[in-house]
């Protein structure tokens, strides 16, 4: 009889068409929204997670998340490195500048100065080798941002992406275009530019503190727990695992900001609306065909078939629409994947809770619809 | 076939009770073809659901092949009619999302009947009405006519023993009702089943085997 259900479902082709449209809209809601939100948030932290070689960060207490650029005394870098556990520890300054493009046009831009020595905490995609870091006022510039926002202006009035040799101006100092990296885009949406650590401070407005930031490597075998409170109790700084920093950002983003109220607002009326739509679509389905599950009873269908036969209605509405929904929106994320702007990350757990709406959603249309079948009764059939 | 005696029947409507059926006696032999007549409200379809399996009477016993329809159980009662009876209605009944095959099918998959088998069996019941080639139309595409042949076709593709009919020719015109019952009776007479027609109808009355009158809930009459 399940067969029979289902073409009931599908002959009834306006309802059917309804109701898996509505169950398809509100799991694009409910998939894509929390997508952009969850890939806003990941931007947060995008900085740390591109500079994947530090398992720990130390910082001014007082940071919230990574672009605040709170600076520290250079002195605890070496306080740093006499502690037990470390394997090495490293400078890096960041600062929020401008720079002056070729053909006039000023910029605010995320600058990054690494270890001049090591080069570490560079971004590890570059178009050239790290050591043209070294060349004299060298930077690399986001590839992405040297397309876009960085866009060099010619003699003519035109525009065109910045390219290799090209001189900027930092803070009225010279600035040579040695290379290109690729990094994740991240909050506040800057350019970035890395450069030696040593040419950042000359680049950025002279600070009386010398490091944003510290980046440690913990030895093996040596706890990172017990390493960040050495840390702690020898500098009086903030010291943080990798993760834990990631968490401060999207926190501090989060707590600050009213981007998930919004989104989660987006997400509730999608529920909203398909919720509405497909329960009195459905309750309308079943209540139409009535009088045909009348005759099935007379015929001597049990109930409780019928019941399971409603309910084989309401998850295939359910699970095609749900499937159509998930699909739409993977191929949305499929076309923004080098979409720089529109931040977009699509989790298993999006996934289930979407799946877990859109379960909400047929089990309420399914519970109206076995509500009329519970209390027919097959001797309305001969009631013309 | 069926034996009927002393069936009453009430039904609660507000605070009051309503008495549909009085004391009603009525045998009906294997194989005859009768019809039950009377106005509007005396009591003819609440009779038909009783022989039919789907109402209880409330006083009396109603006994249809040997079986007590009073005290047989809810799954027994549904698999008697799942078995033994057939059904055509007034306004056919045809499930309109299922083409013609499909809704004939469907008393056999009741009957947890294979799907292949039954579409085997729902097409040769098809082509006994006269419909062959329609398998796979949908009802609302056909004339009233052809929509109540499905019906018939539906009513017996499981070899009923028992084919109860309320109003089969109501919705349809003189000439049609006339080719609809002299099928019933054809079929009747060929597959040897029992036949309970409600009518008001009185164009039909020469094709039955015997004539019921009822009036306010009684047996008034009972003519061969």
């Amino acid at each position: 009889m399940f067969l029979t259900a289902l073409q009931m479902l599908f002959g009834d082709k306006i309802k059917y068409i309804t109701m898996v449209s509505a169950v398809c809209f509100s799991t694009i809601i409910m998939t894509q929204q929390p997508s952009i939100l969850s890939g806003l948030l990941s931007r947060t932290y995008s900085f740390v997670k591109d500079t994947g070689a530090p398992n720990i960060w130390v910082m001014d207490p007082g940071v919230n998340f990574v672009e605040e650029n709170k600076h520290i005394r250079s002195i605890n870098l070496n306080k740093i490195k006499g502690l037990e556990g470390i394997e090495w520890a490293v400078p890096m300054y960041k600062s929020m500048t401008i720079a002056k493009l070729p053909g006039g046009k000023t910029v605010g831009v995320d600058l990054t100065g690494i270890d001049d020595f090591t080069l570490i905490g560079a971004p590890s995609s570059t178009t050239s080798p790290l050591s043209n870091l070294k060349k004299t006022d060298a930077i690399f510039v986001e590839i992405s941002a040297s397309k876009k926002r960085l866009r060099a202006q010619n003699s003519d009035g035109g525009e065109r992406a910045l390219k290799i040799g090209d001189v900027l101006e930092i803070n009225d100092k010279r600035a040579v275009v040695e290379g290109f990296f690729k990094g994740t885009p991240n909050f506040i949406l800057q350019p970035q530019i890395f450069t030696l650590s040593s040419r950042a401070h000359t680049y950025a407005p002279p600070k009386r503190k010398g490091i944003t930031y510290i980046l440690v490597k913990t030895k093996p075998n040596y706890n990172e727990d017990s390493v960040i409170q050495s840390i702690k109790k020898k500098t009086e700084l903030s010291a943080l695992s990798t993760e834990d920093f990631k968490k401060l950002n999207v926190t501090y983003w989060k707590d600050n900001t009213g981007i998930p109220i919004n989104f989660g607002i987006s997400v509730i009326l999608g529920f909203l609306v398909g919720f509405a739509v497909v329960a009195q679509t459905f309750y309308n389905f079943i209540h139409e065909n009535e009088k045909y599950f009348s005759v099935l009873l007379a015929m001597g269908l049990r109930t409780k078939t019928l019941i399971k036969m409603v309910i084989t209605q309401a998850l295939t509405v359910g699970l095609i629409g749900y499937g159509l929904g998930v699909g739409v929106t993977v191929i949305f994320g499929l076309l923004m994947m080098n979409n720089t702007v529109l931040a977009f990350k699509f989790t298993p757990f999006i996934l289930i809770c979407s799946l877990f709406g859109v379960l909400t959603i047929i089990s309420a249309a399914a519970f109206l619809g076995i509500r009329r079948i519970i209390n027919l009764e097959p001797s309305t059939v001969f009631r013309s | 076939m069926i034996h009927c005696q002393s069936v009453s029947k009430s039904f609660q409507s507000g605070d009051s009770k309503i008495q549909v059926l009085h004391d009603v006696n009525l045998t009906v032999d294997t194989g005859e073809f009768i019809m039950i007549m009377g106005p509007s409200g005396c009591g003819k379809t609440t009779l038909l659901s009783i022989l039919a399996g789907i109402l209880k009477p409330d006083d009396g016993i109603c006994t249809i092949n040997n079986i007590s329809i009073n005290t047989i159980g809810i799954e027994k009662l549904l698999e008697f009619r799942a078995k033994n009876v057939g059904f055509i209605f007034q306004s056919f009944n045809l499930i309109p999302a299922l083409t013609v095959i499909q809704n004939i099918c469907l008393p056999l998959l009741v009957n947890n009947q294979e799907r292949q088998i039954a579409l085997t069996q729902a097409k040769h019941i098809l082509e006994m009405v006269g419909l062959q080639g329609k398998e796979e139309v949908f009802p609302q595409s056909l004339s009233g006519g052809q929509q109540q042949r499905v019906a018939v076709a539906r009513a017996l593709v499981h070899k009923p023993k028992l084919l109860i009919c309320d109003e089969p020719t109501s919705a349809l015109d003189h000439k049609m009702g006339n080719t609809i019952v002299s099928l019933l009776k054809e079929l009747n007479q060929s597959l040897g089943m029992t036949c309970v027609i409600v009518t008001h109808d009185q164009r039909i009355t020469p094709f039955a085997d015997r004539i019921i009158l009822m009036d306010d809930g009684k047996i008034i009459e009972n003519k061969t």
